[in-house]
């Protein structure tokens, strides 16, 4: 009763945006600040335009409200996702995405368009690459076992998204190897 | 490319940082591990009060001048998100001590993870518990019958937390040993691994931060 019971066995994806709101960015200021002391950081004095680091929460925030724009992140570029996109759909492994990926760029192709270059090619791709992930999680089931299963580089929110099935699946094959080990 | 990982495992480097950083990642751990974990009283105690004070700094500020109203806006949203992260936090551990009441009860060293509130907690809870289930019906059966921790038999009345149960994990430091799993089964730790394993394995792990619950 504590905690729903939605939320026993996994987060909820907004929680899971939460955590990606914590991880630090490159904004561009439009309107000086003085240093804001705050709970869990304290942001530095906001002079435009000289760029300034602060979590995605408050880049977000401040995005809205008109007052700065955001530096997407090294990865988020069409290049590097083309390259990533090649990559994920040559092997059967996850290439190497960054943890928070899925949400993060799914937070910043809402909440900035207007700042990232390409930006409906780079929607296209991440797109791409999240279907051919999923399409590998699905068949990564099968390969679940009631010991171990190891999952590089797969991310925050596609790992959650499969927690409960993949959970699940071990508990019973731990289940079934323990009658069968009995008899 | 390691960027990412280092990226990703890269310590705060301020006092404030590191709290909230070691606040969430408590809370990450809270939530999916299926035990009652020690209370991270150092941490909830500092940000307890840090809240408390920009509480106080904003309600006196709230009478000046309107061009720091915005600044005031920004402070809210941030407390609203250490609040979130603390209250969630509490919660699922008062989940936990709701459900293996009697467990914790009957082990001290468990126990002992509690923080003194929550201990108040449970031992007003347990009462009033047992005390109700005694007058709508434990008084009506035999003796014999109307113990709650009954372990006679295969199975135990007292619900115990499933330490075999599977957790995602995320490696935070390269561990040298292979770690065991099974009869003839080792896994390798390293920095950067994800792996999908049963708790007990790497409940000690956890504990020293070595490996992280995600």
């Amino acid at each position: 009763m504590a905690l729903p019971r939605e939320l026993e066995a996994t987060f909820s994806p907004e929680e899971v945006e939460f955590l990606a709101g914590n991880e630090y960015t490159d904004i561009v200021p439009l309107e000086t600040m003085d240093q804001l002391p705050l709970v869990s950081a304290t942001i530095p004095i906001m002079k435009p335009p000289r760029k300034c680091r602060v979590p995605l929460w408050l880049a977000l925030e401040l995005k809205r409200q008109h007052r700065a724009r955001i530096v997407p992140p090294e990865w988020l570029d069409l290049s590097n996702l083309q390259s990533l996109q090649e990559q994920e759909m040559e092997i059967d492994m996850f290439s190497k995405m960054p943890f928070r990926w899925l949400e993060t760029g799914h937070l910043l192709l809402k909440a900035c368009p207007d700042d990232i270059e390409d930006v409906e090619e780079v929607r296209r791709i991440l797109l791409t690459i999240r279907e051919a992930r999923q399409s590998k999680a699905r068949a990564g089931l099968e390969a679940v076992n009631e010991v171990q299963l190891a999952l590089d580089n797969l991310g925050a929110m596609e790992i959650n998204e499969i927690r409960p099935l993949f959970r699940e699946t071990m508990n019973r094959m731990r289940k079934i190897v323990q009658v069968s080990e009995e008899e | 490319m390691d960027w990412d990982v280092d990226e990703l495992l890269a310590e705060p480097t301020t006092e404030v940082e590191q709290d909230y950083s070691s606040l969430c990642r408590q809370w990450l751990n809270e939530r999916m591990a299926p035990e009652l974990l020690p209370f991270a009283e150092d941490v909830v105690t500092r940000v307890t009060e840090r809240l408390r004070a920009q509480v106080e700094t904003l309600q006196t500020s709230i009478g000046t001048a309107n061009a720091t109203g915005y600044r005031s806006v920004l402070i809210q949203i941030e407390l609203e998100r250490i609040k979130f992260v603390l209250r969630s936090y509490l919660r699922t551990r008062l989940s936990k001590i709701d459900d293996y009441g009697q467990y914790i009860q009957a082990n001290p060293s468990v126990l002992l993870n509690l923080s003194s509130t929550e201990r108040q907690y449970l031992l007003r809870h347990q009462q009033l518990l047992h005390r109700h289930y005694m007058t709508s019906f434990l008084r009506e059966l035999p003796i014999k019958m109307n113990k709650l921790d009954d372990t006679i038999g295969r199975t135990s009345m007292v619900a115990a937390p499933d330490m075999e149960s599977p957790v995602f994990c995320m490696v935070n430091e390269t561990i040298e040993e292979n770690l065991r799993v099974a009869e003839n089964e080792y896994v390798t730790l390293d920095r950067g691994d994800i792996l999908l394993l049963k708790y007990s394995a790497i409940a000690n792990y956890v504990r020293t931060g070595a490996v992280s619950l995600i």
